[in-house]
């Protein structure tokens, strides 16, 4: 089974999660609400001895193939049957359960959380900016002035918009906006997309460049969030899942006859 | 120049701060409590630079060569708290707070410690991996929604404590009769079952290459809370085998940690289990009288250097 952990309204995702389906995979929307459900079991140090409770349905936890991880904290908004008062704590333990379950995990995991982050790496844009250009990728610089005025608006540096070039990586597959291929002549666009996630030891990963930079990017932002509504780009998640599952599979196999081999 | 940041009344802080003037060592205090007052400007281009300024001083963080980070919650400080979460004192607070954390993710200067390198400490399961590939024992584990899986975990075990699963502190307890029969709660939310596992409680303060080793002799189930729980507490300096010293060495590296305080407890059979490393140790509490801990943190400092440093250098 594939499972995609979402926000409950995250439309995207229970609509990739819908379109998996009926393209004949096995598939559920993972959101807070299930941690609630009474099937849980995470077994330190033994987690194919787990289960989840996932849409409605007890799992048994190597019964997962690969997980989607589509949010990056548990927000006290998904946990409006909490009780007030014990929903930042709630809040906290089920991210605290997450990281530790997802971490755990032996089938992939698109992306594998870190503890700030449940979709990855918690990097800063300067951080970003900084990696971009370690890896000789150019980069518009980036400075953040904290003063402090009393009556100061909200406010922050826009550096990204609609003229801005986005990149959604998909492991070693790159999409445009829309869920386009890119052309040949986007190529340079792919590979410092690509390096970046590489980079980053994500599989998934959006990247902005400069409008007009498409011979020699230059890098803007990046996050964790693609766009999954695209057909081409739910296909290549799938797919990525699928391959990646694989090697999962046949590396503990090939562990397996090792140890086998050990023994006798 | 050594920066130090976070509240100048913190304890720790306090300490390190005191050992360093004693050492003549030049320490920049960037004091939470007078954050208002503070500005920060961090650059990233071909350099990382950041400077700070506040009450007319300004500081240039290029000539850090090491810093020691005990900052508290950005929204706690007294004067961002009376103006509200959504004031611009609020978001004024929590943009220094990100720049310097950010910047302190980014400088090649020793940081005791990043907090990116504290992130394991939110989640117990998670850490209790980290302890475990350390080769450490750990106690059988349990979280849970199913209530028959609690019940069935508690009686195979007998004696079992539950505790939080995040970092957000709660008290280790007895899985009790009268708890027993609440077992069906955990429905709501998964919740962690340990083993419980008798022994006498050390913290071992791993700082660089050295440790320093309190032990706890205590009644209660959490010596932390031994006052709410009738108890008491007796501490002293002790010494540990060497491979297990070795051993909290090795994990406070694999960590990414300059400074950490190691929970073990000693079984009477002589097995050492590790509960948790703290990140940011509030030592004080277990320091020798004669401050030894604060002063070798100041040394660490002053040093600039830490052999982890090649496993666990900036991440970016």
């Amino acid at each position: 089974m594939l499972v995609v952990l979402a926000y409950r309204y995250d439309v995207a995702a229970r609509a990739l999660v819908q379109r998996w389906r009926a393209a004949g995979e096995q598939a559920a929307l993972l959101t807070c609400g299930d941690l609630a459900r009474p099937g849980w079991r995470y077994v330190a140090g033994n987690p194919a001895a787990g289960c989840a409770d996932v849409d409605g349905q007890v799992i048994a936890t190597p019964a997962i193939r690969a997980v989607i991880t589509r949010m990056p904290a548990v927000g006290e908004a998904e946990l409006e049957y909490v009780h007030e008062d014990d929903r930042a704590y709630a809040a906290a333990e089920m991210q605290a359960f997450l990281l530790a379950w997802l971490s755990a995990l032996e089938c992939p995991v698109l992306n594998r959380p870190s503890p700030s982050n449940l979709g990855g790496p918690w990097w800063s844009l300067a951080q970003w900016v900084q990696r971009a250009r370690r890896l000789g990728v150019a980069a518009r610089p980036v400075t953040h002035r904290a003063v402090y005025v009393a009556d100061a608006p909200p406010g922050s540096e826009r550096r990204v918009d609609a003229s801005s070039i986005l990149v959604d990586v998909v492991g070693d597959r790159a999409f445009l906006a829309g869920g386009r291929e890119p052309r040949e002549s986007e190529a340079p666009l792919v590979d410092a997309a690509v390096s970046l996630a590489r980079d980053a030891g994500v599989e998934l990963l959006r990247v902005y460049f400069e409008p007009g930079s498409e011979q020699t990017p230059v890098f803007l932002e990046a996050d964790l969030w693609i766009d999954i509504a695209a057909d081409s780009v739910a296909s290549a998640v799938a797919d990525r899942c699928r391959e990646l599952a694989d090697a999962a599979v046949a590396s503990r196999g090939v562990k397996s006859a090792d140890g086998a081999a050990t023994t006798a | 120049m050594i920066l130090l940041w976070g509240l100048a009344g913190d304890s720790p802080l306090a300490s390190v701060r005191n050992e360093l003037s004693r050492m003549e060592r030049t320490a920049l205090l960037i004091d939470q409590r007078a954050v208002l007052e503070t500005s920060v400007e961090l650059s990233v281009g071909d350099t990382v630079a950041c400077t700070v300024q506040w009450n007319g001083l300004r500081a240039d963080l290029e000539k850090v060569t090491a810093a020691y980070m005990r900052p508290y919650d950005p929204l706690g400080v007294p004067a961002v708290t009376s103006a509200g979460k959504d004031s611009a004192a609020a978001r004024h607070a929590v943009a220094v707070y990100e720049a310097l954390r950010v910047w302190s993710e980014m400088t090649s200067a020793l940081v005791v410690n990043r907090l990116s390198a504290m992130g394991s400490n939110s989640s117990k399961p998670y850490q209790m991996e980290l302890i475990r590939a350390a080769g450490f024992a750990v106690p059988e584990t349990l979280i849970t929604t199913d209530p028959a899986a609690a019940a069935a975990f508690c009686d195979r075990l007998e004696e079992v404590v539950y505790k939080s699963v995040s970092g957000v502190r709660s008290i280790v307890s007895r899985v009790t009769a009268g708890k027993r029969a609440q077992l069906d709660a955990v429905a709501a939310c998964p919740t962690q079952f340990q083993q419980y596992v008798s022994g006498v409680d050390c913290r071992v303060h791993v700082v660089g290459d050295d440790a320093y080793v309190c032990e706890l002799v205590s009644e209660a189930d959490d010596y932390r809370y031994v006052e709410r729980q009738g108890a008491k507490v007796t501490r002293r300096q002790v010494d540990l085998p060497v491979e297990c010293l070795d051993r909290c060495r090795a994990l406070a590296a694999a960590l990414g940690l300059p400074v950490a305080g190691i929970d073990l407890r000693r079984t009477p059979e002589g097995e050492w289990f590790c509960f948790e490393v703290n990140p940011s140790p509030a030592f004080s509490w277990f320091d020798a009288p004669d401050g030894r801990i604060a002063r070798r943190i100041a040394a660490l400092l002053a040093d600039g250097a830490w052999p982890g440093r090649k496993h666990s250098g900036p991440p970016c």
